[in-house]
């Protein structure tokens, strides 16, 4: 990969300050050989995994059957993509994903960081420690099992409404997830009780690596502990949150598919039901793996969208894009 | 020596690859000259075993050199047999469920008609009362059904659909015997009413059903039944027109009457949340009144309540009409089901295919036939002398466990196979639970109390004999891949998931609005283009069974 951004570069600006042609290449080829050995195995895991499947493509201009060889299968064009289109469901899924994961994004985020400088914060160690494992726990759990926790909890018997009972903030039991609105919500919440604490270890680290003297010189000018919070650790965790930011943009379109699939029900399909769960049921499910390609293209092209945005958009406010 | 490394660690990645990919060509065979094979089930649930390590398994394995490592469906069929087929490897043994004909379009099952004549004189002639029905319009059988009709018996008791009723408010009301789906609900409603909690202090849940997943039958079914109609579909008897049912008067009444139940506070409304598990649960739990749905769907729930020490917390079947004076028609009449079944698949070499059909022929012979349907004579059955099957009360609680049944081979080698329907030709029942003699030895004090509360000998007295019917069952007709028929199937169940509870759940006043609503959604649907196919395959099927 070093390799690649050097030739990358090399074609821009910082080509006047190194030799051009294919001599002077070949001689830094060689001197670098053994990172580009390196590199290899790296490649051809990106050529296998990454490119050639990109042939399977194909598949969404065709009404492909498994059996057939490629030359015997169907060509039909659009089709696909029209069906996908005009279907009034599909509108709906799109809504549903994009509104699942910008709430995602923005509460993973707020929450992610939120509890990261109060772990920071903290001064005992030992404590320190302890909120920081259970925090992360029910992230190694599946979501299989966490779909049935969330749905055991949220039942008519469950304890939620029993609290809620009690402190007479309800008058009768509610069904959360027979309600289509609440399901955002809940999956939000199930989601940031589930990742929150995986998630900021990465913000952890980037405080880790805050100047400790910055701390110090504040303490000494008067600075208050929120003080500090903001104008010091904040800004010092910018640039991996941005990164951060600009990469789960590129996904925005990937609203998961596991959680939705298990919460979701008759009730609450108006909301539950995103792009991968349509997929399931009218592409995968019904063996037309040409509706199923055709609906990944369309993915993939709206994350790269996404992703060239907020790149440039992150570059134009001076913080330095992923490229 | 940075270089070396590198470019050794390289190879060494390339090498292994390889290697991987060398390595997972196996061969069937062991040393003793037993070959095991795998059958991959994805019409059921429960615990993998290789066939030799139950007791008739293992004596087919001694007569036939074959054995099988038996795997089950963890979750969605069709997902699994769809990656089977995007990735074109198959086990040797497939059972593909609602998936049967997307493999047989793709190739994925070989024609058996040939190996079958040639090696299984057996197998043919078991399935010779279906042989013609078996082809597809190619004229090749890919599959093998299990349940092959030979002749009709009454089942005591029932196994299929029925509105279902706890026994406990039959007896504190006297033995009522409803008829009409009033008539039932009003059961339910006095029962609730006297008793808001069960014994443990729980609530009471007086009517509830499921819907989840492809367990839709409990909400979708109903209509029909309800109307007389067999088998969910409305199908003319003599023109053969087909007719689907959702966008109809009778499915208005239906949800109408839930919608009354609902407006009582006696539906439970977890009806339409609540997954498999969930449900299963809740009926076990001995807190559910009624609801409706064959009783497989909802058997592992029963067997617990049955096996419990309160009798009275089991279930009573009734086949409730819509009005007094339509004829019911729960029962199943003999039934010539072609799918789904098992077939041989594609990849799997001739010789193989070979030996497993011939262990096929061998598990087809009477003798063996009553081994995996009865078990062993003297052990899991007797023989009286006019030559009746019976089983001792000593011999039905062995039965009755599952362990038992497990280690014996009845669970691993019974259903799913090719297996006999109905009668042997000797006059025993094919089925031990439909033998009259054992069903009767099984019947405890409380069964014989409301066997003569209402004035029968078997549970099923009170329901009407089938008619027969050549076309039952039609949900085995065959739906193309990608055509509008498929397609409707999907976006109907989508669209009732979506709007019956709503429907359902609406306030009365809402009721006919929510109604039209979804009437007019569904009208939109191609439902014609799934009626055809129906119809054709009825058609077809018809003619010839003529």
């Amino acid at each position: 990969m070093q390799a690649h951004s050097k030739l990358n570069s090399a074609s821009s600006e910082a080509l006047h300050q190194e030799e051009k042609g294919l001599k002077p290449f070949l001689k830094k080829c060689k001197s670098q050989r053994a990172l580009l050995l390196m590199t290899i195995p790296f490649v051809i895991w990106v050529l296998v995994f990454r490119y050639l499947p990109v042939w399977g493509w194909t598949m969404a201009f065709q009404d492909f059957k498994p059996a057939r060889a490629f030359a015997e299968q169907e060509w039909v064009g659009l089709k696909h993509f029209i069906f996908l289109f005009q279907d009034e469901r599909f509108l709906l899924v799109l809504r549903n994903t994009l509104a699942q994961s910008v709430i995602n994004l923005i509460l993973g985020f707020v929450t992610a960081i939120g509890l990261a400088v109060l772990i920071n914060e903290l001064a005992n160690m030992k404590f320190k420690r302890v909120i920081q494992t259970i925090s992360y726990l029910p992230h190694f759990l599946s979501w299989v099992v966490a779909a049935a926790l969330v749905s055991s909890v949220l039942s008519m018997d469950g304890i939620i409404n029993e609290i809620l009972l009690a402190l007479n903030l309800i008058d009768s039991k509610i069904l959360f997830l027979g309600v289509g609105e609440y399901f955002w919500g809940i999956l939000a919440a199930s989601d940031v009780w589930k990742n929150v604490g995986w998630n900021t270890i990465i913000y952890l680290a980037a405080i880790a690596m805050i100047d400790q003297e910055q701390y110090e010189a504040a303490k000494i000018d008067g600075a208050s502990r929120l003080q500090r919070i903001r104008y010091i650790t904040i800004p010092g965790m910018k640039q991996v949150i941005v990164i951060l930011l600009i990469m789960n943009i590129g996904y925005i379109i990937e609203a998961g598919f596991e959680a939705q699939y298990l919460l979701g029900n008759g009730q609450n399909m108006e909301y539950s039901e995103n792009i991968d769960v349509f997929v399931i049921n009218y592409g995968i499910s019904m063996f037309n793996f040409s509706l199923a390609t055709a609906a990944g293209i369309f993915k993939t092209v709206i994350s790269l969208i996404f992703l060239i945005a907020a790149n440039s958009f992150a570059k134009k406010m001076g913080q330095g894009g992923l490229y | 020596m940075g270089k070396k490394k590198a470019a050794g660690l390289a190879a060494s990645v390339l090498a292994m690859s390889v290697f991987a990919a060398g390595c997972s060509d196996d061969s069937n065979a062991s040393e003793d000259g037993v070959y095991t094979y795998t059958f991959f089930n994805a019409s059921s649930t429960g615990t993998d075993v290789n066939t030799a390590d139950t007791t008739i398994g293992k004596m087919f394995e001694e007569e036939t050199g074959v054995n099988f490592d038996i795997e089950h469906i963890v979750g969605d069929s069709n997902q699994k047999i769809g990656t089977m087929i995007a990735s074109g490897e198959y086990p040797d043994l497939l059972n593909a469920q609602n998936a049967t004909n997307d493999v047989i379009d793709a190739g994925g099952f070989v024609p058996l008609n040939d190996l079958i004549e040639e090696h299984a004189p057996n197998l043919r002639k078991l399935y010779d009362p279906i042989w013609e029905k078996m082809k597809l319009e190619d004229g090749n059988i890919y599959i093998l059904p299990s349940g092959v009709s030979n002749g009709y018996i009454k089942p005591p008791n029932i196994g299929q659909s029925a509105f279902f009723i706890k026994r406990a408010a039959l007896k504190e009301q006297g033995y009522p015997h409803p008829k009409t789906i009033d008539e039932y609900f009003a059961i339910i409603e006095e029962y609730a009413k006297n008793n808001p909690t069960t014994e443990d202090g729980a609530e009471t849940i007086p009517y509830t059903l499921l819907q989840y997943d492809w367990h839709v039958g409990q909400l979708f079914d109903p209509p029909a039944f309800l109307s007389g109609e067999q088998e969910g579909i409305m199908i003319d008897r003599e023109t053969l027109e087909v007719n689907v049912h959702h966008n109809k008067e009778i499915t208005k009444t239906w949800l109408g009457k839930l919608n009354e139940l609902n407006d009582k506070g006696l539906f439970d409304r977890e009806s339409f949340t609540q997954n498999y598990d969930e449900y299963l649960a809740k009926i076990s739990s001995g807190r559910v009144v009624g609801w409706f749905g064959p009783r497989w769907e909802s058997g592992a729930a029963l067997d617990t309540l049955e096996l419990d020490d309160d009798p009275y917390n089991d279930f009573m079947g009734f086949p409730i009409v819509f009005e007094e004076g339509i004829k019911d028609q729960y029962l199943n009449p003999e039934s010539y089901v072609t799918s789904p079944g098992m077939g041989l698949t594609s990849g799997t070499d001739e010789e193989d295919q070979v030996r497993i059909i011939k262990f096929l022929d061998h598990m087809a012979k009477i003798e063996s036939q009553k081994l995996i349907t009865w078990g062993i004579e003297g052990e899991t059955y007797e023989v009286n002398e006019e030559g009746r099957f019976i089983r001792t009360e000593e011999q039905i609680a062995q039965i009755q466990e599952k362990e038992f049944r497990d280690e014996m081979g009845l669970t691993a080698l019974g259903w799913y196979w090719p297996i006999m329907a109905g009668v042997f030709d000797d006059g025993n029942s094919v089925d031990p639970n439909v033998q009259p003699e054992v069903a009767e030895m099984a019947y405890d004090e409380v069964d014989k109390e409301f066997l003569e509360a209402y004035d029968i000998e078997m549970f099923t007295d009170i329901f009407t004999e089938p008619e027969p019917v050549p076309y039952i069952p039609f949900w085995d007709a065959v739906i193309e891949t990608g055509s509008e028929a498929q397609l409707y199937d999907q976006q109907s169940r989508d669209l009732i998931k979506r709007s019956y509870p709503d429907i359902i759940l609406a306030d009365p006043g809402a009721f006919d609005s929510e109604w039209e609503k979804f009437k007019t959604s569904f009208d939109q649907l191609p439902y014609e283009a799934f009626e055809d196919v129906i119809e054709a395959s009825v058609k077809r099927e018809a003619e010839l069974m003529e």
